[in-house]
């Protein structure tokens, strides 16, 4: 089975040790380069190590040039299966790494600082959960449109889980990550309610997919 | 308050499970059993929370 961490333009040597300890490969097809790795077992359990690992090798290809992250677990069968997919796909993916190029994804979550008090009934908690989802609603409209304006393009999902308001990934001019730090952190500052999470540059992993328009 | 780069668990699951190219169809031959992966990930999030062995 070949494991493919990641769809590049540049053929480029990466040194980080791949997933099952395998090395990573640079193979190239048309336009398109995938950076794989061989003979890793039928199936990949996703573990904190596990994720690390895929992270750092699409990392690594990065520092590289230009590419777009798989999601965790591709497997194709063979050379034949992998040059399928970058034939039949290869004109979204060359449209999707134009649209990432020179750029990165940041990621800027609000995680509630305060304790909840706990609810004294049924009544109580459902008040406080539909209170909790217009504070989150709140939150993301004052804190999320400065910081979009700075990137190119943007995603965020409302309350993500219980400790979460809101979760946001912004796909930003390489460079322009220090900018959008500084105004989350006038944000963060402006909400007590909220500590705000700046996690990156990472990879597009939020960009990756074809969008229309 | 807003802490840079503290790569947490959440945000690799986030990311690498949420996000990323996803091929589909009989091309993708194999992945671990999403149900499996689903409840491994849940029990992952309870625990390890904040684990944070910087930055890749």
């Amino acid at each position: 089975m070949i494991y493919v961490y990641a769809i590049g333009e540049e053929a480029a040597t990466v040194d980080e040790a791949g997933l099952d300890d395998r090395p990573v490969e640079a193979v190239r097809h048309g336009s398109l380069t995938a950076f794989v790795s061989r003979g890793v077992r039928s199936a990949v359990a996703a573990s904190p190590a596990t994720l690390r690992r895929h992270d750092r090798v699409v990392a690594a290809a990065m520092d590289a040039g230009t590419v777009l992250p798989m999601r965790f677990g591709t497997l194709v069968g063979g050379d034949r299966d992998l040059a399928a997919v970058l034939s039949e796909r290869g004109q979204e993916l060359e449209r999707t790494l134009d649209r990432v190029r020179g750029r990165v994804e940041v990621g800027v979550r609000a995680e509630w600082s305060g304790d909840e008090p706990a609810p004294r009934d049924g009544r109580d908690f459902m008040l406080a959960k539909l209170e909790r989802r217009r504070a989150a609603r709140r939150l993301a409209d004052a804190i999320h449109p400065p910081l979009a304006g700075l990137a190119a393009d943007s995603r965020c999902t409302l309350l993500p889980r219980d400790d979460t308001a809101f979760a946001c990934a912004y796909l930003v001019d390489r460079g322009r990550e220090g900018e959008l730090a500084r105004r989350a952190a006038k944000s963060g500052a402006a909400h007590e309610d909220v500590d705000l999470v700046v996690t990156g540059p990472w990879p597009p992993y939020s960009f990756s997919e074809a969008r229309d328009g | 308050m807003v802490r840079h780069r503290e790569v947490t668990l959440v945000d690799l699951v986030d990311r690498l499970l949420g996000g990323g190219v996803v091929i589909s169809g009989e091309i993708m031959l194999a992945v671990a059993d999403v149900d499996l992966v689903q409840v491994s990930l849940r029990a992952l999030i309870a625990s390890v929370d904040t684990v944070a062995e910087g930055a890749p």
